[in-house]
C-alpha cells in the first residue's frame, strides 16, 4: 500500500467501533495529521461507521460476516474518506434510534464535501475534508 | 470484550457527580443511560456530567444526554456539563447541545448554580 493510503474491511458490529478508530488514529498519527483534524476526523469515521453498521445489515444474520469496507486517502492538504457496505440501500426517511439523527449533522459540519451513493445493494459514502499536518 | 471506557458515581449533598472516562461510543452509550435512570429512579435529580477524561463523545450519546435532560428538568431538576475538552466543546456546538446544557469549567461552578 503506498504512503497516505490506508484500506481495510471489517465486520459490522458495535464491537468493532474501538478497532476502526484505533486503526484510523494510528494512520493519522504516521501521517502526522494535526491533533485538531485528527480529533475530528475521527468522529467522522465514528458516525460513518455508527451508521453503516446501524442500517446496513439490520436484518442480516448477526452471526455472519456482513462487511463494511473503509478506504482512506490522503493527497496534499485534504482526506478523503469512503465507507461501503453491501447490506440494505440507504433510505432517506430511515429511522435511528430515538436518541439518533445528529450523527449525520456532525458529518456534515466537519467535511469539505460529502456524498452519498446509493445502490440496490448498500450504500457508499464518501467525504473529503481538508487537513493540516503537524509543524 | 475490553472497552476504554468507565463510569464513575459520587454524590455531594444531592447533586450526584457522574465521571465519564474514555470514549463514549455507540457501543457504550447505553450503558450511560442506564446509569442516568437508574439514579433518576433512584429519587435523584440533580446531576453534574464530569467530561474532564472523555476523549471521544459519539451523537448517539449526546442524544441521550439530551433525552435525560429533558426527562430530569420535568422533574425539576437538571443535569450540568463539567470540563469539557475543546473537541468535545466543538461537536457540541455543531449539533447545538451547547444552548440545551448549562456547561461549566469547573464542578465548583456548576454546584454554586444549582
Amino acid at each position: 500500500m503506498k504512503k497516505g493510503q490506508l484500506s481495510f474491511e471489517i465486520n459490522s458490529h458495535y464491537q468493532n467501533l474501538s478497532i476502526i478508530r484505533n486503526i484510523i488514529r494510528n494512520f493519522l498519527d504516521i501521517e502526522k495529521i494535526s491533533t485538531l483534524d485528527k480529533v475530528h476526523f475521527i468522529s467522522v469515521v465514528d458516525e460513518l461507521s455508527t451508521n453503516a453498521i446501524e442500517h446496513a445489515y439490520k436484518n442480516a444474520d448477526a452471526n455472519e460476516y456482513n462487511p463494511i469496507y473503509i478506504m482512506v486517502n490522503i493527497d496534499s492538504n485534504f482526506i478523503n474518506f469512503t465507507i461501503e457496505d453491501y447490506g440494505e440501500g440507504f433510505q432517506d426517511d430511515t429511522k435511528s434510534k430515538d436518541e439518533g439523527g445528529m450523527g449525520l449533522n456532525i458529518v456534515k459540519s466537519i467535511v469539505n464535501e460529502f456524498k452519498i451513493i446509493k445502490r440496490k445493494k448498500g450504500t457508499k459514502i464518501n467525504i473529503i475534508k481538508e487537513i493540516k499536518k503537524e509543524e | 470484550m475490553m472497552t476504554n471506557f468507565e463510569l464513575n458515581e459520587v454524590i455531594k449533598k444531592d447533586i450526584v457527580i457522574v465521571s465519564v472516562k474514555g470514549e463514549l461510543d455507540a457501543l457504550v452509550a447505553p450503558k450511560l443511560k442506564e446509569k442516568l435512570i437508574k439514579l433518576s429512579e433512584d429519587g435523584n435529580t440533580k446531576f453534574i456530567i464530569d467530561f474532564k477524561d472523555l476523549i471521544h463523545i459519539n451523537s448517539l450519546a449526546m442524544g441521550i444526554l439530551r433525552g435525560r435532560l429533558r426527562e430530569v428538568r420535568e422533574n425539576n431538576g437538571d443535569i450540568k456539563l463539567i470540563n469539557l475538552n475543546s473537541h468535545i466543546a466543538t461537536i457540541f456546538e455543531m449539533v447545538g447541545l451547547d444552548e440545551i446544557f448549562k456547561i461549566y469549567k469547573s464542578e465548583d461552578e456548576a454546584i454554586k448554580d444549582f
